[in-house]
């Protein structure tokens, strides 16, 4: 697998950039909270492959951060200050906290354990989400949660949808930076041969922290946009099966490249879109899915088309 | 002549399998070959792995210029300037050539980065600097092991069987790489090969069971009756 | 009620639910040491088994048959998904197979949903299991004496299969060493799916018991097998005594816990273990 495709995926990374600006001129409010919906899983998942996919880490507790980020803008918005942007700022700080516990407790063992220990802390997450009702909201969550701030006002959908574009834009941009460089590579060396990696010099440890501290804060900072694009807040975003969302849009596009997570997560949202009345089984749908790329397509839609490329 | 590498009663089991048998050996800090030779299961490999920091050794300390590595993580102890490499080829096989040199070369500070284009002139990659390693041939990846050490700035290289696998012409390249790093650092080297070894090595130490049990230089091995008995033996 | 009594039965409860993480950390290390696979579908499959006596016991009400034919048909699902899913994709990357099993497990949970919704089901305890027997001057409740028991019997049988079979023997050579199975020319085709049935089987026994006590849900699983990974973490991967004897424990503590420390009874399960990683990192017990 080459890690070279640079040209291709610049052109379609700015492409979806273009579209996603786009977007709203449609003036359908459907199309623009999907749009937005898009944007954030989008983090969601390249964050996620950046363990997934590049350091070879499979997370069953990427939801934590994700429902991390979500309930820190949550609760800071309605209990300490109500503003938008600063519960953006604080929603990331917190993530980067939650992700360095996190790491220090999983990052030192073996892949097995990681994924297990990973399981395991994204439930003790949710378990306090639902136990501390007095402050969560429990099983119901939080809703009601305000747009409009000192600093900044989020009323509008379309505002909302532009803000969320905003942020999309310059923390891709910055995934997309740190998977061309240096740092890139060496946590895709992780994936490519972990056991490997100390003889040339480097703590395995260290890297995977790096990895996953940036992984964490963006998820976070995907989950406090969710927060804000709906409104509310609830625990099962927490809950460890929800990490089957970013997997699965990593899967379908392709894990190996840096707009894989991008395109599987475009079809994603189409899927629940279009499929909405099957919203209350989108675990079998997930499950399926997942087991057809398992079976069939390993690296995702976009090794199928260069496959296919390099025949013709 | 002072040591580099000290090796001081070392014991590694592997369940009732005793691969280093309380075995001691010195590696002097002189430029030049220094052979490990022995028959199979002797526990060369295993000795490499216990210095390098991939195997805990269940009794004894190793030294490095003086400093005790023996708990150290591998990764460790090739910043302090041991590096080695494999018998069986490892790489980032997904990674191009010149990627590969960039990971060893990021782990070292700033200044004692080496410029990799030149690296790979000196080893001859640089026509597959943009390859895939996985799909280089056997013998162009055993340079690549190398030059991977080479851009490390080892103190000290252990080469494991360096020379397994290939044909004579990779073979002679190979030796000559050899040869070249060993005018400027020690240079400790596993193989089978005994036209190579007595061709190339100052000095020579024969393993067996776990143990060390002759060395001197490749004449006084050569003529020494314990290790005849041991090759003819087999 | 006094006080020795309350720990007393709180002690109980935690055996019973030690018993029931064990017959999930049994399938589990079963299946890791020999197919190293990290079965994340352990706990899905008790709650399918759960379904299952109570789907055998709402058209037959026999307990005793809802009892007996339940693993063996939870054994037979496991060993259709070990065929299908899991046999293709031994030769890539373990992630794919532990993949495949975290797939089995959104599969499952929506499949119960649609079979039998989502109001939790449940078996009636049967008359025969209502009693309880007398000892020391305690009452002990005749079901969980059982389960206890028979959580302690598939204990005793497996060290005893493992150790002092032939058939336990092969699956001692391969423990962990999946590559070199082959080349020691033992039938590893056959050999997995007898193991992935096996740990089925035992999950599918520990559902049909648990159904008498406590309700089923879907999602059920998604809870459960949290703790049995936190026996298998605290035991050491592939260690069946570690594993049996820490599920003893944790069942015991939690049991405790949620009777004298409700508000953090959690996050105290989670401190042990999160101090045991600390300490012992491949495990009290050390992995096998």
């Amino acid at each position: 697998m080459n890690w070279r495709v640079k040209q291709p995926e610049t052109v379609l990374l700015f492409s979806v950039y273009i579209l996603t600006a786009l977007l709203p001129l449609t003036s359908d409010p459907y199309y623009i909270y999907l749009g937005a919906l898009f944007m954030i899983i989008s983090l969601f998942s390249i964050s996620y492959n950046i363990l997934f996919g590049n350091a070879g880490l499979l997370s069953f507790g990427h939801a934590l951060f994700f429902a991390g980020g979500a309930y820190t803008y949550a609760l800071f918005t309605i209990n300490v200050l109500k503003d938008p942007l600063l519960g953006l700022f604080v929603s990331i700080l917190i993530s980067l906290l939650l992700s360095l516990v996190i790491g220090v407790l999983t990052l030192r063992h073996t892949k097995i354990y990681f994924s297990m220990l990973t399981l395991a802390f994204g439930m003790l997450f949710y378990a306090l989400l639902i136990k501390w009702r007095d402050i969560t909201g429990g099983s119901d969550g939080l809703s009601g949660l305000s747009r409009s701030g000192i600093l900044i006002n989020l009323s509008n959908p379309v505002a909302r949808y532009y803000f969320i574009f905003l942020v999309f834009l310059v923390t891709s941009l910055f995934l997309y930076y740190i998977h061309r460089s240096q740092l890139g590579l060496l946590i895709k060396s992780l994936g490519v041969n972990e056991d490997y990696l100390p003889y040339t010099g480097h703590s395995v440890f260290k890297i995977r922290m790096l990895a996953n501290v940036i992984a964490g804060t963006v998820a976070g900072t995907a989950g406090s946009l969710y927060a804000i694009l709906n409104g509310a807040v609830t625990p099962d975003l927490a809950y460890w099966t929800t990490n089957a969302e970013p997997l699965v849009a990593a899967l379908i596009g392709g894990p190996k490249y840096f707009v894989g997570p991008l395109l599987g997560s475009l079809i994603y949202v189409a899927i629940t879109a279009y499929a909405a009345k099957i919203a209350d089984l989108w675990q079998f749908v997930l499950g399926t899915i997942l087991v057809a790329l398992i079976l069939g397509s390993r690296g995702g839609l976009i090794e199928l088309v260069r496959r296919i490329w390099k025949r013709s | 002549m002072e040591e580099i590498l000290r090796v001081e009663k070392v014991v590694k089991k592997f369940g009732e399998f005793v691969a280093l048998n309380n075995i001691s050996l010195s590696i002097y800090d002189q430029k030049g070959v220094t052979a490990i030779i022995g028959p199979n299961g002797a526990g060369k490999t295993t000795l490499i792995n216990v210095i390098t920091g991939r195997l805990r050794p269940d009794a004894g300390k190793i030294f490095f210029e003086g400093r005790d590595i023996t708990s150290l993580p591998p990764h460790k102890i090739v910043q302090l300037g041991i590096v080695r490499t494999f018998q069986v080829i490892n790489l980032f096989s997904e990674l191009t050539v010149y990627q590969n040199l960039n990971v060893a070369n990021l782990s070292k500070p700033r200044t004692l980065r080496k410029d990799l284009h030149e690296v790979m002139e000196l080893f001859g990659l640089d026509k597959y600097r943009d390859i895939e390693v996985a799909k280089l041939p056997h013998g162009i990846q055993r340079i690549v092991q190398i030059a991977v050490a080479f851009t490390l700035s080892p103190k000290l290289l252990l080469l494991d069987e360096p020379l397994a696998g290939l044909n004579i012409d990779e073979k002679t390249r190979i030796v000559n790489v050899v040869k070249d790093l060993a005018k400027n650092i020690p240079v400790v080297l596993i193989e089978h090969d005994l036209h190579v070894v007595f061709d190339i090595s100052n000095r020579i130490v024969v393993m067996h069971r776990g143990e060390v049990i002759a060395e001197g230089t490749p004449d006084e091995v050569y003529r020494n009756p314990v290790v005849k008995e041991i090759y003819i033996g087999l | 009620m006094d006080v020795l009594s309350v720990i007393f039965s709180q002690l109980l409860i935690g055996l019973y639910r030690g018993s029931i993480y064990w017959l999930i950390a049994a399938g589990l290390t079963l299946i890791f040491g020999v197919l190293r696979v990290v079965n994340f579908a352990q706990a899905t499959l008790l709650v399918l088994g759960g379904y299952t006596a109570y789907a055998i016991y709402q058209a037959t009400s026999n307990w005793v048959l809802a009892l007996v034919m339940t693993p063996l048909l939870v054994g037979a699902i496991g060993l259709a998904i070990e065929v299908t899913l899991l046999k293709p994709i031994y030769k890539i990357d373990n992630t794919y197979q532990l993949l495949m099993t975290f797939a089995v497990v959104l599969i499952l949970n929506d499949v119960t949903k649609v079979i039998w919704g989502k109001a939790p089901v449940s078996i009636p305890l049967p008359d025969m299991l209502k009693g309880s027997v007398k000892l020391s001057g305690f009452n002990i409740s005749l079901y969980i004496l059982i389960v206890i028991l028979i959580g302690f019997l598939i204990f005793i049988s497996v060290i005893y299969i493992i150790n002092r079979t032939m058939w336990g023997l092969r699956v001692r050579a391969i423990w962990r060493k999946r590559e070199i199975a082959e080349a020691l020319g033992i039938k590893t085709t056959t050999l997995y799916s007898a193991v992935f049935f096996l740990g089925s089987l035992f999950s599918g026994l520990g559902g049909a018991l648990m159904a008498m006590f406590s309700p089923m849900v879907p999602g059920l699983g998604d809870y459960l097998i949290v703790y049995a990974f936190i026996v298998t973490v605290i035991a050491g991967l592939g260690n069946l005594l570690g594993a049996y004897i820490s599920s003893i424990i944790i069942g015991v503590l939690e049991s405790v816990f949620t009777y004298y420390l409700p508000e953090i009874d959690l996050l105290l399960i989670y401190l042990i273990m999160a101090v045991v990683l600390l300490i012992k990192p491949q495990g009290i017990f050390g992995e096998r």
